[in-house]
């Protein structure tokens, strides 16, 4: 390694050239000759098999037992499939394969060891043409799978004659999704049927379901994507690029002939959920591809953190992922960096034993041409940080090792954000030196507490520990650099609070609510339910929900069918006749926003927040006596991001509290409350599942 | 970090040259490790070049001053993928950038030889008689009567769009590429090639003494890069037959359904695709005919029928005869027996 490429490789040293061996070692995997070895998946059969699944030279199978030079491989398929990027194997003699079209299952049926049915599972997506259109797959746990569908990119064609239809809105912008489905993840079940799952994804080449059932998508810088975002991804959440917006079969209905390319920018800022991690481009990863989660103690100190390759860069990252207030965040450093490693890291499989990891290579885009399959094997622990953590005031390192204390002031760090556009690629935003105010060794010097000013979310927190940064043995530090993304701050621990500091929790937007999407159709009940009562006091007129009690004087609640997390709702309601007492359940009964008179209070409590367990209104609503109309229409608008609730009436913010403890999610409802003789009026009604704050 | 250990000789030349920092002044550290972060990648640790060209000798492109090296590097050349790294550094890093590089102008640097791993990639794939190749890829869509593809969408030419400014020009609009997603191509050697489509599965092409050249859409042999942009494998040979009209084949007591493609079985290594005309399966194996320029579609469509119909454009119907069923001008009629198993022979009709 010359001094230069001691430069390029973006600060991370490694222990190879500090100790005599590496903790991860790489090496190559020759395949038969006569195979074009570009890695599209990799997988291995219940009995132990390794399978490799080519782009142009079909599927291989092999036993990897004793030296990689006396592999015996097999030619599963000898089909050219067109750019196979996922596979999960069946049984020892079957697979489902996602090609660029569709999903096959392919098998071996008369066991001379060579396929020779493929049939299609899925298929409903289209297919415009264009190279970038590629797709990866992960069993669902339940017999079926999530396929995530790649855009395309304006570098390559569309063709005259599509499968599929054909969104020109959707052709429109730099990356596109101009057929059905591009830049989404969708479930496909174990009957083949394909539903919408998660969209807003730009080039998310590599999918996994964590041991706790999440899922994760890395998807790669961009347009609308600064760095390279690695995100926990959750039902029906919008992750940012909004060329797959068009898919959305609301989309219409809310933004009209409107290209998503050109929907202003805070709008998509307010609908997005923001990465897990936003990976720093340049030093950690440039081209996200598959994830993959460490489930053996075989691998070294890290099992249950998730392991991601770089398509375009000599390294494979190492993500710490852990949930702060419901929301899923952490850090990120690297494993493995160079040492042999090849770029083009494009799949990843731990072998069975878990005591290596293969990685598929293959680059076909801009950069340095790679490909080939290589092995990664624990040796022996580095000195590296075991996990990162955020704290209420600062960042928990935990070691693989003691540490020097010596060493701690070697420790500096950089704040920064950055700021997804359409443009290619972001700066690091606002670089601020991170004020480090203290940091505490325990005493069995491997975790260290660091207090820093400046918690902040919608930044990552880079630290740098030097090159000379050492553990007690002498051990240097394996990787250089770990970065944290803060989405939520750690609620300040009730024994030492300090708000001076700024640790309180993340300040409510204040700024007015944004268009949201319309939940009720104006023609009937889809999407909705009536529980309780008397569905008869139910009815939809010229747009209009019309609630009428009946004569019994029966309660009954129109829940919407959809859970929501954090969320927006908005409605127009009028008061109709009678002694109104309505109101928006959020989440669950337990947690309403009253619309009209009180029962218990007996005076109008509009906007304020009826607390079911207690049976009060411990918030009440500012100003509503002035704003509210009496006989004509009234806009509502909620806001919960999490337990943080503002509320607004007619357009000025009345309330802002946080709700007590309650369901993370559950449905919106509207309530008649039984006992009354009362008429009101809904319309406009409005909702969407809500990311955090757009500007950080 | 060290001082660069080049070449004496070299080091007294560029002493010579006065204003101009040497190329391993200190003050040019900033836009070296810029270099090394952004640049190295593509262009090789030193910039002796890689894949992307050398940049330590004198032959520019694009112009060798200060100037036209920021524009490079802030705009990009999309054409050779060299990335518009103006979205990602700020002109301060570009300006140092374009001083580090402009100062290694002259140190002829050599670039390296290819490294030693050789991509293989063989843009002329093929099979044989006995062990056809199935090649599923993107297809051209050549001449085809646009009624054969009734069961595609079709696209719009859209405004071409300016990532940089975010802005699309109205006046100006993408080509459509003649292209078909979904192909099925299936080579037998010099002998036959044939294209079966997904989405309309049907026959659209048979060939002979080629097969598909991939060049444009997997790239050439060496380097293994994408070379053009037209992404399109091409069709080499001599196309005897091209089809024409309407989806010939109609169930007899059924409404004319949209084909539905559900896969291949390999029979004596041939594929034999299977798809669904509404609740009929229908299961058609293509190979070589006894002669030259001549291919066999040998059906199997199963389940209680009341039979077949096939309506074939005047384009196709002199290139085809039927072992079974009996003939009507272009009409082909075939019992419910008959449709179990029958075989209709494509001569040329070009």
């Amino acid at each position: 390694m010359n001094i230069f490429t001691t430069f390029a490789a973006g600060l991370c040293l490694f222990a190879s050239q500090l100790v005599a061996e590496d903790a991860y070692k790489v090496e190559d995997i020759p395949l038969p000759a006569d195979v074009f070895p570009e890695i599209g998946a990799l997988t291995f059969t219940p009995d132990g098999q390794l399978v490799v699944v080519t782009r142009r030279s079909g599927i291989l199978i092999t036993r990897p037992d004793g030296a990689p030079t006396s592999w015996k491989w097999r030619k599963f398929c000898p089909d050219s499939l067109h750019n196979p990027l996922g596979i999960i194997a069946l049984s020892n003699s079957s697979f489902l394969v996602s090609n660029m079209e569709d999903l096959m299952k392919i098998s071996d049926t008369d066991g001379d060891g060579e396929a020779d049915l493929s049939e299609v599972v899925a298929d409903d997506w289209g297919l415009t043409g264009n190279y970038h259109e590629t797709n990866s797959i992960i069993p669902d746990g339940a017999g079926g799978c999530y396929i995530a569908l790649g855009t395309a990119s304006h570098n390559g064609p569309t063709f005259q004659y599509v499968r599929g239809d054909y969104s020109d809105l959707g052709r429109r912008g730099r990356n596109f999704s101009a057929g059905p489905w591009k830049g989404w993840v969708m479930h496909i079940d174990a009957k083949g049927k394909m539903t919408p799952f998660a969209k807003g994804f730009r080039m998310h080449n590599g999918i996994t379901r964590a041991p706790d059932g999440k899922l994760y998508v890395g998807d790669n810088q961009g347009d609308w994507r600064a760095a390279s975002p690695l995100y926990h991804v959750q039902e029906n959440h919008f992750y940012g690029h909004p060329a797959s917006l068009v898919w959305d079969k609301d989309y219409r209905k809310n933004f009209g002939d409107k290209p998503p390319v050109f929907l202003p920018w805070e709008t998509i800022e307010k609908m997005r959920t923001r990465a897990a991690i936003d990976i720093p481009y340049g030093s950690m990863g440039n081209s996200l591809s598959e994830p993959v989660f460490i489930t053996q103690e075989n691998f070294g100190p890290f099992i249950g953190q998730m392991l991601i390759g770089d398509n375009a860069g000599q390294r494979i990252a190492r993500c710490m992922l852990e949930e702060v207030d419901g929301v899923m965040q952490g850090a990120v450093t690297l494993l493995v960096k160079d040492h042999g490693l090849r770029t083009g890291n494009n799949r990843l499989v731990f072998s069975p034993d878990g005591k290596s990891i293969f990685t598929g290579q293959t680059v076909r885009g801009w950069g340095k041409p790679s490909e080939g399959l290589q092995r990664i094997s624990y040796d022996h622990a580095p000195f590296a940080v075991q996990k990162m953590s955020l704290s209420a005031n600062g960042f928990t390192f935990t070691f693989t090792e003691p540490l020097d204390p010596a060493q701690i002031k070697k420790l500096t760090g950089e704040r920064y954000w950055y700021k997804n556009t359409h443009q290619y690629g972001g700066a690091k935003l606002d670089p601020t030196k991170i004020a480090i105010q203290d940091a505490v060794l325990s005493a069995d010097g491997k975790t260290l507490e660091v207090s820093i000013d400046g918690l902040k979310t919608g930044h990552n927190f880079e630290f740098k520990f030097g090159q000379e940064f050492q553990a007690k043995s002498g051990h240097r530090i394996d990787c250089e650099l770990i970065s944290y993304t803060i989405n939520k701050l750690q609620k300040p621990r009730a024994a030492a609070p300090d708000p001076a500091r700024g640790l309180a929790p993340e300040p409510h937007s204040s700024s007015a609510p944004a268009e949201l999407p319309a939940i009720f159709n104006g023609k009937d009940f889809s999407g909705w339910k009536i529980v309780g009562g008397d569905p008869a006091c139910w009815s939809v007129v010229d747009g209009v929900i019309k609630i009428k009690s009946n004569a019994k004087k029966q309660g009954s609640i129109l829940w919407t069918e959809k859970s929501y997390q954090d969320f927006a709702f908005e409605c127009e309601f009028k008061f109709a006749a009678g002694t109104i007492d309505s109101g928006i359940f959020c989440r669950e009964e337990g947690l309403q926003i009253q619309i009209g008179i009180s029962g218990s209070l007996k005076k109008d409590m509009t906007a304020s927040p009826y607390i079911a367990a207690t049976g009060k209104y411990p918030f009440p609503a500012q100003g509503v006596d002035k704003l509210l109309k009496m006989d004509d229409w009234n806009r509502l608008h909620i806001e919960c991001r999490g337990r943080a609730t503002q509320v607004w009436l007619n357009g000025e913010k009345v309330n802002e509290f946080d709700f007590p403890k309650g369901k993370e999610t559950g449905p919106l409802g509207i309530q008649l409350h039984p006992g009354k003789e009362m008429a009101i009026d809904f319309r406009n009604i409005k909702a969407q599942e809500l990311a955090a704050p757009g500007k950080p | 970090m060290k001082p660069l250990a080049f070449p004496l000789s070299l080091m007294l030349a560029l002493s010579a040259a006065a204003a101009e920092p040497k190329a391993d002044a200190p003050e040019l550290e900033p836009g070296r490790a810029l270099f090394g972060q952004f640049c190295a990648n593509c262009h090789g640790p030193r910039g002796q070049g890689g894949t992307g060209p050398n940049l330590t000798d004198k032959v520019f492109l694009h112009g060798g001053s200060k100037e036209d090296l920021a524009k490079v590097i802030s705009q990009g050349i999309p054409a050779k993928n060299m990335p518009a790294w103006g979205a990602i550094l700020k002109p301060d890093q570009i300006a140092q950038l374009s001083d580090f590089l402009h100062a290694q102008i002259g140190l002829n640097l050599k670039t390296p030889e290819a490294p030693k791993l050789v991509l293989s990639v063989n843009h002329l794939p093929k099979g044989t008689l006995e062990k056809p190749l199935l090649l599923r890829s993107f297809v051209e869509a050549y001449d085809l009567d646009p009624i054969v593809l009734a069961h595609h969408g079709v696209a719009e030419r859209s405004p071409d769009y300016n990532p940089a400014t975010g802005k699309e020009t109205p006046s100006k609009l993408y080509a459509l590429l003649k292209g078909l997603p979904t192909g099925n191509a299936v080579n037998f050697g010099d002998r036959l090639s044939y294209v079966f489509d997904g989405t309309e599965c049907r026959l659209l092409y048979a060939w002979s003494g080629g097969f598909l050249n991939m060049k444009d859409y997997w790239g050439a042999d060496a380097g293994g890069e994408r070379k053009g942009f037209n992404y399109l494998p091409r069709m080499e040979g001599k196309l005897f037959f091209m089809t024409s009209g309407k989806e010939p084949l109609a169930i007899t007591g059924e409404e004319a359904a949209v084909p539905k493609f559900r896969g291949y079985r390999k029979v004596a290594g041939a594929p034999e695709f299977f798809y669904d005309l509404g609740k009929t399966r229908v299961n058609l194996l293509i190979r070589p005919g006894k002669d030259e320029g001549s291919l066999v579609c040998a059906y199997r469509i199963d389940g209680a029928l009341q039979g077949l119909i096939f309506t074939f454009d005047d384009k196709v119907r002199p290139a085809i005869s039927c072992d079974k069923g009996s003939w009507q001008g272009n009409v082909l009629s075939l019992s419910a027996a008959d449709a179990a198993a029958f075989s209709l022979t494509f001569k040329a009709n070009r």
